[in-house]
């Protein structure tokens, strides 16, 4: 997977990590936090592509409202990362 | 299942209608598709106590919702899909199966959205609203780590900027649209010394650190990504419209824009409601009495989506609709009463705040005019604005022909992201104020529902296609 340096740091402790999938890959994220700020703490700032230009896409209200961070949890397609809180298991694949 | 009372959202106004409520014995169902209570201002998260404006009062809102358990039925992270004018309404829980209400009485309380402004290079990623990046900070404590310009205009701009500031996040550049306020804008904040004293606080902050702020400018092009990303800004004239001249570009990697917020009226559109449009209460809101009730009896309506009226408002309108309805069921309580009655004398106050900000920050319509023609308008299906202007040139002035020519608005946020630059763009192209559009469809379920949920769905939407 390409590396991206991170363009966010932490200033509170985070919560325990566990393990998670990313497009199949293990990673170990804080528990309970918002998916789409853990993948973005990752350094993972595209989640898809827009449809027509195939454009990359990410976060951008973190509010539930743009469907900017989408992306397939466990299966189910579109689901907003910015909703999603991360859990042990969880598998989340990125259309980047 | 048939409650009494549902209240749907639980930042400060629904969350002190609920509270205001449980102290005088009477129960309600709470709503909120968030995990946690507070809304979008009193987000519950990871943000550091000691940077400016974070609020107690949202723990305190917290606390009081957990005290009274009993009476409030809290239901986190339920989003409501559908709802009709006789109240009936279908939210979408965490697992992923629908919830139906009947209640007699309905206090809608959803807040507002940010108003976005389309400019080259906005759907980048790394480029969010304001809002956004604050969500970052108080929901996960996480702050740009990078070289950040944030731009737009009113108090969010500020707040977000000390915010960051203070947590030493390098701020190449704040970008208000806005001018100085002038002393008469000035002396109508005044009104409330204490908010004015607030945003004053901010503007300190950033000077004593140091951050360049550039007025009457704006973000009109992002270019580039990760480290070699840079903002073009340009100064505006007195409409907002960009300027030729003095065009500057500030290299920053994380750009996070909003041009203040407008109310969110998703579910007084399908209730069925009146809206009014005043550009100084952020576009269209539910129409209400004084007693915050809409024109479909049963429906109230609290806090932002009312006409943008800030935190403070909805705190005490919060207060004003838990009285009415403990009058409306039986059980008047004289402390209510008293308390409701304290919260009306402080709306005057508000009302000549928040006309003095808006007069100072309020969204000017030529800032639409960023947007170049290669500039993607809807998000969702790549619309840019020379496909718009094409098909408002043919002679499509209606929202839906444009919809239909242009597919723009008819992603999956249902235009909600778009909704203001698109009914700009209809407006302009007519020649008719933003108020004599109509507004935008509002289509259920206003949010993606699984296959396996929209049985449960259908009939709501049966009906609404009827």
């Amino acid at each position: 997977m390409r590396m991206v340096h991170p363009t966010f740091r932490r200033l509170a402790r985070e919560a325990a990590r566990v393990e998670v999938f990313i497009d199949g890959a293990p990673y170990a994220l804080p528990e309970g936090e918002m998916l789409a700020a853990a993948l973005l703490a990752q350094g993972m700032i595209t989640m898809m592509r827009s449809p027509k230009a195939d454009e990359p896409r990410g976060p951008h209200c973190l509010m539930g409202s743009c469907f900017q961070c989408t992306a397939t949890i466990d299966g189910v397609a579109h689901q907003r990362t910015c909703r999603a809180t991360v859990r042990s298991g969880m598998r989340i694949d990125l259309a980047r | 299942m048939s409650e009494d009372i549902v209240i749907v959202g639980a930042g400060p106004a629904g969350a002190t209608a609920a509270i205001r409520l449980a102290e005088s014995g009477i129960g309600c169902a709470l709503l909120d598709d968030n995990a946690q209570a507070g809304g979008q201002i009193y987000r519950a998260g990871a943000a550091p106590k000691d940077l400016p404006g974070i609020d107690p009062r949202g723990m305190e809102l917290r606390a009081s919702l957990a005290h009274h358990r009993a009476l409030i039925d809290f239901r986190p992270q339920h989003e409501v899909v559908a709802l009709h004018g006789d109240r009936r309404l279908w939210a979408r829980g965490p697992d992923g199966n629908i919830a139906t209400f009947a209640p007699r009485h309905l206090v809608l309380a959803t807040g507002a959205i940010e108003v976005s402004v389309p400019v080259s290079g906005w759907t980048s990623p790394g480029v969010y609203t304001l809002g956004g990046l604050q969500i970052l900070l108080k929901a996960a404590g996480m702050v740009p780590d990078r070289p950040a310009v944030l731009g737009g205009a009113g108090p969010l701009l500020y707040l977000v900027a000390a915010q960051l500031a203070a947590a030493g996040v390098p701020l190449a550049a704040v970008i208000d649209a806005a001018p100085w306020p002038t002393l008469t804008q000035i002396a109508g904040m005044a009104r409330r010394p204490d908010l004015l004293a607030q945003g004053m606080r901010y503007a300190l902050e950033l000077k004593r650190r140091g951050v360049a702020v550039l007025r009457r400018h704006a973000v009109i092009a992002i270019d580039g990504e990760g480290g070699g990303r840079s903002v073009v800004a340009a100064p505006l004239d007195g409409d907002w419209r960009p300027r030729g001249e003095a065009r500057r570009r500030i290299a920053a990697e994380i750009v996070a824009l909003g041009f203040g917020l407008r109310p969110n009226t998703e579910l007084t559109q399908l209730a069925g409601c009146a809206h009014d449009h005043d550009p100084r209460r952020g576009g269209w809101f539910a129409r209400r009495s004084a007693d915050c009730e809409t024109t479909v009896p049963g429906i109230f309506v609290v806090g932002d989506g009312g006409g943008i009226g800030g935190a403070e408002r909805a705190l005490a309108e919060g207060t004003i609709v838990a009285d009415v309805l403990a009058r409306r069921t039986g059980k008047a309580d004289g402390g209510l009463a008293a308390q409701a009655e304290r919260a009306r004398r402080a709306l005057a106050p508000l009302e000549s705040f928040r006309a003095a900000l808006e007069s100072w920050s309020g969204l000017r319509p030529g800032i639409f005019e960023a947007a170049a023609p290669e500039t993607i308008i809807c998000r969702c299906e790549d619309v840019r604005r020379a496909d718009v202007d094409a098909a408002l040139a043919g002679g499509l002035a209606l929202p839906r022909g444009l919809k239909l020519a242009t597919r723009a608005g008819m992603g999956l946020c249902q235009g909600r992201t778009c909704a203001p630059a698109l009914q700009h763009l209809i407006a302009r192209e007519a020649g008719i104020a933003p108020s004599e559009m109509p507004l935008p469809t509002v289509r259920m379920p206003t949010r993606p529902v699984p296959a396996a949920a929209l049985a449960a769905l259908s009939p709501a939407i049966d009906e609404a296609a009827r």
